[in-house]
């Protein structure tokens, strides 16, 4: 039952009710006694069917919202059906249309007249040019493999290059001085030094450049503080 | 008569000496010419501090000569130190700097210490701040053309301290991407511009400054930098840009034509009429401008690039060579590129390929659509340096591959094609395929050309060949672990990799099946199709890659149907190779279980091998659970009688004029041709034999190992 199906109920309901006042004028107290309970039975009547309208339409709704995700889903599929259905269809017709032709052909050759002079000279200029065409093709790709083999190879050097490389700057940070164990100690009090008075030496640097700055001189204009301030970033002994 | 007579002399001497006061006239005028422009320089280097601008003639007038000079050819070195000289050090207040600045277009090189002094005037001043955003902008316009950089280098940290002021932030940060090097990351620095960074928030021009900081010291930048920050630095030239590029083509046959300007990004919102600019790599220089000399107490003795001549040289000195300032200019150099290669510097390469997407974006991706489609010859031919320059390689840029996947989105097909086919071809295997690649390429496929769909099959073939030598030459045996690029941090497992090759297989199978069906089976497209399944049919045997795709539907069938013997020839010898690497991979299964061939994989090719031996050889076609359905109604409306003969080896229509050949020369006595007298057993081996001959070298490959001779009916061996 459908909205429509619902509305025609009802309008049923209130011509018999129409008809039912039409039916009885005279009776008018006897009417008005009962319309109440007619109407409260109409009302809730109504108001069942009402309900089941409004459920009807809601699951119209969930069903067709369901569909519709459904649909996106099978989707690819659909699309690739139809593609198949093309590709099938269209290698069908290129082999009828294919046959048919060449089945033509041989007819006409049997023939002898000018066309097949024609068709024949044709014929053997195809066959001719084919043959050309598969030797430079066969040069091409013997070319084509040379160049693969020798892209391979010289992937292959860049590879091994890498490699290399990785290995040298290894063996480079484990060089280690001969006589190490002896002044390894030495050796580590001596870069944390090192490291203090670098770390001394940058920050001192950094101190004067930003005392340069908020000074606001022009320290290009005196030639010993240019000297002092260029030498500012540099720092001669390496990381 | 007298007169007459002195005449002539008289003639002659005036003559010469007429001559001679033309030379000298000529001389005072061009001298009286220059004469004011050299007035005008020395009125600027030497006027007072405190004279007025307001009123005053005559600086007026020796401004718009410097003007006139700088806008028809540029100013000379010495020029523009003088000018730059007098604007920044506000000897007449800071009114004229604005003019000054925008007129300081240098005719060939800017002198560094001229640079130099301008930024320490900038920090001595008190500039208003939009001049001071304009010199920078001028430093950043013309920094390709400074002569040096060694002095800038020095002034670091001078220029850093003016990256607190939030509008001189984002230039300031462009400098100091440029000048940087390892030396010049310090803690405290990047500490302050993380402190800028929780006040400004994530702007780009911080996060590329830190992600080069971080590439010197990673273990002092601890932010996650991403790995592609997508706007680059804000625009910068707009002043200058069209004045600069009018003096340089004027000044075009005098200077080195490759010091250009490499523009960087611009935002945009930047105007709408924009001319392409000088797409051109960069010269090789080195950053310092002194001649080399030795210096006992250097420990180490950097050698600028540019100076290595030789490979030689280049393997003697590999550890001591000094990168230049402009990584660009590395892309023309073969020797730099073989360094760059093997040293791996990541700072190199972030550098460089920000260079070239800046450069690339620039050019295509904003460009004008006036003269969108006359490219200029620069263009193409710095395109082509770059394709050599990858070629060289063997590897793209990851810039490039970023500029090609948005470039695609608005390309029609058909501008520089032989170029972006080019580039294409040298994209790496990605994750994100489909979405950035197979889906524009889509779009542009069906839309195109022939000629387009021919290109685009060759590109994706040599894409194709790419990867599997990538993959030949990097996947060991045991490691799955494969890194896609020297360049690149992606890695990818065997399986991954796997997937990806036969995701493009199976584009590029879908492509063709339409792509066929779009052109009417065209023979040129169906050559590169099947140039494209010759590669596919031996990725297990050439490139030891264990994956074998077989051709859909929509290729095997317009191949086997087609009109000319080498497409047929072609197709024999693809299913050859077929055969031979599938049985190879079986019997490599069962002796090391290395890897599974689906059962799907060997009875799509049973089912075509049986097709064509079925066509070809049995004469047997057209029977019910083929591919090709045709109803039986259909057959015989069509009035070719025993049609199921129609595509076998003598009437099939690419071998059909064979046939007849052989016919005339076996029975030249015969007047009407009778193909099928060709079947019975002798004429046919000879007919077999005179069909190999032809050079069909597939076809001979092909029966010899599918057809079992000693039956009368060839029965193909399945595999």
């Amino acid at each position: 039952m459908d909205a429509s199906e619902g509305l025609a109920i009802v309008n049923r309901m209130v011509e018999t009710v129409a008809l039912s006042d039409d039916a009885d004028p005279g009776s008018s107290t006897t009417l008005k006694e009962t319309s109440p309970t007619d109407m409260l039975r109409l009302k809730q009547q109504m108001s069942n069917q009402c309900f089941e309208m409004e459920v009807q339409l809601n699951a119209g709704k969930n069903k067709r919202s369901c569909s519709a995700s459904e649909a996106e889903r099978d989707l690819p599929d659909f699309m690739s059906e139809l593609e198949e259905a093309k590709v099938v269809h269209f290698n069908s017709t290129l082999a009828l249309h294919r046959m048919q032709m060449w089945h033509a052909l041989e007819e006409n050759m049997n023939q002898s007249d000018p066309e097949e002079e024609s068709l024949k000279f044709v014929s053997d200029r195809c066959m001719f040019l084919c043959s050309r065409i598969k030797k430079l093709q066969d040069e091409a790709s013997k070319l084509q493999e040379e160049i693969t083999e020798t892209q391979k190879n010289r992937l292959e050097i860049k590879r091994q290059t890498h490699e290399k490389m990785k290995e040298m700057e290894g063996l480079m940070s484990k060089m280690e001085h001969p006589d190490s164990e002896k002044y390894k100690a030495a050796l580590e009090k001596g870069q944390a030094n090192l490291e203090k008075y670098k770390k001394m030496a940058i920050m001192t640097q950094n101190v004067l450049q930003s005392i340069l700055t908020a000074c606001k001189v022009n320290w290009l204009d005196d030639p010993k503080l240019q000297e002092i301030a260029m030498t500012l970033e540099e720092f001669s002994i390496p990381d | 008569a007298i007169e007459s007579a002195l005449r002539p002399s008289d003639q002659s001497v005036s003559c010469r000496s007429g001559n001679r006061s033309m030379r000298v006239a000529e001389n005072e005028r061009r001298k009286k010419a220059e004469e004011p422009f050299v007035l005008a320089l020395k009125y600027f280097s030497d006027v007072q501090t405190g004279t007025p601008v307001t009123g005053n003639d005559e600086f007026e007038k020796n401004l718009v000569l410097v003007e006139r000079v700088a806008y028809s050819n540029g100013l000379s070195p010495e020029a523009i130190s003088i000018m730059l000289e007098f604007a920044m050090s506000l000897r007449m207040g800071s009114s004229p700097c604005v003019r000054v600045l925008k007129c300081l277009l240098p005719s060939s090189v800017v002198p560094q210490e001229a640079v130099v002094r301008g930024v320490v005037w900038l920090n001595v001043g008190k500039m208003p701040i939009t001049t001071q955003v304009l010199f920078l902008k001028w430093v950043l316009t013309v920094f390709d053309m400074i002569d040096a950089k060694d002095q800038l280098r020095a002034v670091y940290g001078f220029i850093f301290s003016f990256i607190t002021e939030e509008n001189l932030c984002p230039f300031v940060c462009h400098l100091l991407y440029l000048l940087t090097r390892k030396e010049s990351v310090r803690a405290f620095r990047v500490r302050k511009l993380m402190d800028l960074q929780s006040k400004l928030g994530r702007q780009p021009f911080l996060l590329h400054l830190l992600s080069l900081y971080k590439v010197f010291s990673p273990e002092l930048v601890a932010l996650s930098v991403p790995s592609r920050v997508k706007s680059g630095f804000k625009n910068h030239n707009s002043p200058w840009k069209v004045a600069l590029a009018a003096v340089q083509r004027r000044n075009g046959a005098q200077i080195a034509s490759a010091i250009s300007l490499a523009l960087p990004v611009g935002d945009r919102t930047s105007s709408r009429k924009r001319k392409h600019g000088h797409l051109q790599i960069p010269v090789l220089t080195s950053v310092t401008n002194k001649q080399p000399h030795t210096e006992q107490n250097s420990r180490k003795k950097l050698i600028p690039l540019v100076q290595i001549q030789s490979f030689d040289q280049l393997l003697k000195t590999m550890h001591q060579i000094e990168l230049p300032a402009q990584m660009g200019s590395l892309l023309g150099s073969g020797l730099a590129l073989q360094y760059l290669d093997c040293v791996q510097e990541e700072s190199a390469l972030l550098r460089l390929n920000f260079w070239l997407g800046c450069a690339l974006q620039e050019e295509f991706l904003f460009g004008s659509d006036d003269d969108a489609a006359h490219i200029p010859e620069e263009t193409l031919q710095f395109l082509d340096k770059l394709l050599s320059a990858q070629h060289f390689l063997q590897e793209g840029f990851s810039s490039s591959d970023a500029f090609l996947y948005k470039f695609l989105n608005v390309w029609d097909g058909s501008l520089m094609r032989p170029q972006i086919l080019g580039l294409l071809s040298n994209i790496p295997v990605i994750p994100a395929l489909r979405k950035l690649l197979f889906e524009p390429l889509t779009q542009l496929f069906f839309t195109s050309s022939l000629f387009f769909k021919c290109g685009l099959m060759e590109c994706l073939n040599s894409m194709l060949v790419k990867w599997l030598t990538w993959h030949s030459v990097y996947a060991l045996e045991d490691d799955l672990d494969i890194s896609l690029g020297s360049h690149t941090s992606v890695n990818m497992t065997l399986s991954g990799f796997k997937d990806s090759v036969m995701e493009l297989v199976h584009f590029v199978g879908r492509l063709a099946s339409v792509g066929l069906q779009l052109e009417g089976c065209h023979t040129l497209l169906l050559s590169f199709v099947l140039d494209f399944y010759g590669t596919v049919c031996d990725t297990f045997l050439k490139f030891g890659l264990p994956l074998v795709v077989m051709p859909p539907a929509g290729v095997f069938y317009p191949a086997f149907f087609a009109a000319d013997p080498i497409s047929l020839d072609r197709l024999a010898h693809i299913m050859h190779r077929y055969r031979v690497n599938l049985t190879s991979a079986k019997n490599q299964e069962k002796a090391t279980e290395a890897f599974h061939i689906s059962r799907q994989t060997f009875q799509e090719f049973n089912h075509y091998l049986v097709f064509m031996v079925n066509c070809l050889w049995n004469s047997r076609m057209f029977k019910p659970g083929m591919d090709v359905r045709l109803s039986e109604e259909l057959l015989q409306k069509s009035n070719v009688p025993q049609y199921w003969t129609r595509f076998d080896l003598i009437h099939h229509p690419a071998l059909m004029s064979y046939a007849f050949d052989f016919h005339q020369k076996c029975w030249p006595g015969r007047k009407e041709m009778d193909l099928n007298s060709i079947k019975v057993p002798e004429p046919w081996s000879w007919y077999l034999q005179y069909l190999f001959n032809q050079g069909f070298d597939g076809l001979k490959d092909f029966f010899q190992s599918n057809i079992n001779q000693h039956s009368s009916s060839g029965s193909a061996e399945a595999c």
